[in-house]
């Protein structure tokens, strides 16, 4: 079989903040290599997170403990305590720490770190860079990887982990995209930081595909809560060239949400606080208007100031009308065409305090991991996440690779890996063949129709069924068009697609499972949360090549719902 | 690195566009292609893009965010470098691959010189001691690093546009190492002489023309900071 090998100690999987955490972590005696699927620095999230990055308890009353509580009122209980824990008690010198690496954040005229505060947060306590954070975050932990001169292959997308004869991890499988090589990695180490799967659904850019939560499934590892996607309420939808979300200061400023009948119809979901209501709520109502078929031409619904004086809008909503007006449109003339779409899957890899998965030698950090945001994950906790977690990761791998020689990857992996790409090449375009780009939307359409913001039991039966027929029926006749080697993305494309069709029957059969409503899950069929039956954890795991799936009672080890009583009385899915 | 946008139904137009194709396996040059895309109001090159992929025709390119942060997209639009997820897509619009780089294939250029000179630069702090803390920043640093540093998205378009320099040049490397070098000498905790290394580094060579300002996606004026750094260099030699 014909590929290349090469060696490092420890390798690291992605390229966004919790990767280059890991790696800076690992320790300078070990030969640390990072695989970007991507461009490192320039791939994934990360850099593009605008708003903030929850670590500066600057109120006197702030401090880790209402952090903790914070996270845990937003994740539904959900969460892994300890891992909560351990985030709200390593915040106090990320600020310091990226700055010593070469970023600056926004202070005041007495050096003061200035904070924002972020929804279901009770204080101001996120740090940020302008709208610029994410990117500010990468400027700093980019050059401290350049500074230690840590090695980097951009470009090198791992599509399998590999073990030794004994199930510990040897090594990964990756398709170099820029010649179409293959090559294998042994390492003693390995960690995923390859973020999460929002990509699955509608995502406005699909920079979260799912890879690692499904290679660490196969591989052995356990992942959990992936029915929880959470889906931003009002991002633009239509026309195509404006992306990102429509901020809430759309709706703050008096912004008006109305379907294609003109009526606000906020009205029908939450009379009393129509437009303003709670990020969830919202995001149901809109698509109960758009299901009731009454949603703007396009599939959204529209989003409107011109009720407003266009002065008023110019003047307090500036952004937004600037984006708008460089594609074009005035939004104080016509209204624009919003729609709830997915930005983070709560969900992903099982990992303890060491961020060690069940397989020996792999570790996980960062957005492809569950536990630290339980059932909705607040904002701004994604980027503190990463950085913490990418740490722990590095160094738990570092050790662990210290106390191990190289074991050899098993043959019959790398073989089969091979097997599987060259096929794909091979096969020639006939009769019955399809393009990815028609599977593709078809999943994608399929799990925001059904797996997305409102659910219930026809429709995930309906998801569960079309997604099983689309495995085995649609799947095989993909074809590649584009036989070259030298960057090829539709074999990229095709190489994604068993991670969205078996995560996507996962997410369906957790949602399912799930009789009740609880942060960003809700069902139509079972609209409370329940605490008395669901405070449990949905995990998946390959028992003997096939798949399981499992209910764990969550451990509340430091705090409960009853700890809360207005929480615990109320009903509701959100907080 | 496609997006998934709603399918487009009813176009107000179809456009013909130009791409410069290029497949080192089957082409001994590069060569223009011309491709049919429906366009709707507010579409981007992107957008186009993508269309043809959706339509199995993978024209090679690079992009991830598609909201002008991530800086993977700059290629050559219509004669000058911009963005595709930010550019409007216009009948008759020529594409082709970011100019003063290697191809390596359709838009894809090689871009493997950035890291390369991060580390020759050093740019990152040099720190006075390895526990140094930032305890106050001068407003006016405080605001260029909100408004400009931060914010360079390190797309090389302006790399591409500047006519002083070209990625092999030894003489001035260009507009947006400026702009890094200009950061890491007003960053709170950088101790290495920055205005020595511009010095070495052709700082006098810009020669103010200004093209880099007019194609910076982000409306920075990366050349302005060759004109800044030189004027710090100026102060100093005049000790004020
Ligand atoms: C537009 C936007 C705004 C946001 N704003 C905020 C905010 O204000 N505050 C906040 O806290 N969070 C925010 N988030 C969420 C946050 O940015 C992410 O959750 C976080 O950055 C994830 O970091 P990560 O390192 O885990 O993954 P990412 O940064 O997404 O990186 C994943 C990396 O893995 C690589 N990869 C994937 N698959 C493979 C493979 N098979 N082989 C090799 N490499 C692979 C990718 O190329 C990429 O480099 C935002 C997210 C988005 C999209
Ligand atoms: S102003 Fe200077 S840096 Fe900018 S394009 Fe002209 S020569 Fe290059
Ligand atoms: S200065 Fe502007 S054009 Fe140059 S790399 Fe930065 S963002 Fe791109
Ligand atoms: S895709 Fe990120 S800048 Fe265009």
């Amino acid at each position: 079989m014909n590929y290349k090998e090469i060696k490092a100690d420890v390798v690291i999987i992605g390229g966004g903040g919790a990767a280059l955490s890991a790696a800076i972590n690992v320790g300078k005696d070990l030969d640390t290599l990072i695989l970007d699927k991507g461009q490192v620095g320039k791939s994934g999230c990360s850099p593009n997170a605008h708003g903030g990055l929850a670590v500066h308890y600057k109120d006197p009353n702030d401090g880790p403990e209402i952090h903790f509580e914070d996270t845990l009122l937003s994740g539904g209980f959900l969460n892994n305590q300890d891992l909560v824990r351990i985030l709200v008690q390593n915040t106090s010198e990320i600020v310091p720490m990226l700055e010593r690496y070469g970023a600056l954040f926004d202070r005041d005229e007495h050096g003061n770190l200035l904070v924002r505060r972020f929804g279901g947060h009770r204080y101001a306590r996120s740090v940020f860079c302008g709208d610029e954070t994410g990117h500010e975050m990468m400027n700093g932990l980019r050059r401290e990887v350049y500074r230690l001169g840590i090695r980097y292959i951009d470009e090198a997308f791992v599509t399998r982990l590999l073990h030794d004869e004994n199930g510990e991890i040897a090594g990964v499988f990756f398709y170099y995209l820029p010649t179409g090589e293959f090559y294998v990695v042994k390492s003693k180490a390995v960690v995923l930081a390859t973020a999460d799967a929002a990509g699955l659904w509608p995502a406005a850019s699909e920079r979260q595909r799912g890879d690692g939560i499904y290679m660490a499934l196969m591989a052995g590892a356990e992942i959990a809560d992936i029915e929880f996607i959470q889906y931003h309420p009002t991002h633009a939808w239509w026309p195509p060239g404006v992306r990102g979300s429509v901020s809430e200061a759309f709706r703050g400023e008096g912004g008006w949400l109305l379907n294609s009948k003109g009526e606000r119809f906020m009205k029908r979901y939450d009379p009393e606080n129509m437009e303003l209501a709670t990020r969830d709520k919202v995001s149901v109502s809109i698509m109960m208007e758009i299901r009731a078929g009454r949603g703007a031409p396009h599939g959204g619904i529209f989003a409107s100031v011109t009720h407003l004086p266009a002065k008023y809008v110019k003047k307090r909503l500036p952004v937004i009308y600037q984006k708008y007006k460089n594609f074009g449109i005035d939004i104080t003339k016509e209204p624009i065409e919003v729609r709830p779409r997915p930005h983070y899957l709560c969900g992903g890899v099982v990992i303890d305090e060491n961020a060690a998965t069940k397989v020996p030698g792999l570790f996980a950090g960062g957005a492809v991991t569950a536990g630290v945001h339980g059932a909705n994950r607040l904002g701004s906790n994604a980027l503190t996440d990463i950085i913490v977690f990418g740490k722990i990761a590095g160094k738990n791998a570092g050790e662990f690779a210290r106390s191990r020689e190289y074991h050899s990857p098993n043959k019959n992996e790398i073989e089969e890996e091979i097997k599987r790409i060259k096929e794909i090449f091979d096969k020639p375009w006939g009769e019955d063949s399809i393009s990815i780009g028609k599977v593709r939307r078809e999943l994608i359409e399929l799990m925001d129709r059904d797996v997305g913001v409102i659910r219930n039991e026809t429709g995930l039966k309906d998801a569960i069924e079309k997604l099983n027929y689309i495995k085995h029926e649609i799947a095989p006749r993909v074809t590649l068009r584009d036989k070259s080697k030298t960057f090829n993305f539709e074999v990229k494309d095709i190489l994604e697609l068993p991670f969205r069709i078996e995560l996507g029957i996962a997410s369906a059969t957790a949602a399912l499972m799930r009789k009740e409503s609880r942060g960003t899950h809700f069902r139509e069929d079972y609209p409370h949360r329940d605490d008395e039956n669901w405070l449990k954890n949905i995990v998946f795991f390959l028992k003997d090549g096939e798949l399981k799936v499992e209910t764990r009672e969550v451990e509340l080890k430091y705090k409960k719902p009853t700890d809360f009583p207005e929480y615990a009385k109320s009903r509701s899915p959100w907080h | 690195m496609t997006a998934y946008i709603p399918e487009i139904k009813n176009p107000d137009a179809i456009y013909t566009i130009y791409i410069k194709r290029f497949n080192p396996e089957t082409d001994a040059e590069p060569h223009w292609v011309s491709y049919k895309i429906p366009h709707v109001k507010s579409m981007t090159v992107i957008e186009a893009l993508e269309y043809l992929q959706d339509q199995g025709i993978y024209v090679a390119f690079r992009a991830n965010c598609r909201e002008f942060t991530c800086g993977s997209c700059a290629m050559t639009i219509n004669g000058k470098p911009g963005l595709a997820c930010m550019t409007l897509l216009k009948d008759g619009m020529r594409i082709e691959p970011l100019r003063g780089y290697k191809v390596l294939r359709d838009l894809v250029v090689d871009t493997s010189f950035a890291g390369e000179k991060f580390r020759e630069l050093e740019l990152w702090p040099h720190l006075e001691n390895p526990e140094a803390r930032i305890e106050k920043v001068n407003m006016k640093v405080q605001e260029r690093y909100k408004n400009i540093y931060s914010r360079c998205i390190e797309c090389y378009s302006c790399l591409s546009a500047c006519p002083q320099s070209d990625p092999e040049s030894t003489v001035y490397p260009g507009p947006m190492w400026m702009l890094q070098i200009a950061r890491l000498h007003e960053h709170p905790l950088d101790t290495m002489n920055r205005l020595d290394q511009a010095d070495k580094n052709g700082v006098w060579n810009c020669a103010g023309c200004f093209e880099c300002a007019s194609v910076c996606p982000v409306k920075l004026s990366p050349g302005s900071l060759a004109s800044f750094l030189r004027r710090e260099i100026i102060k100093k030699e005049v000790g004020l």
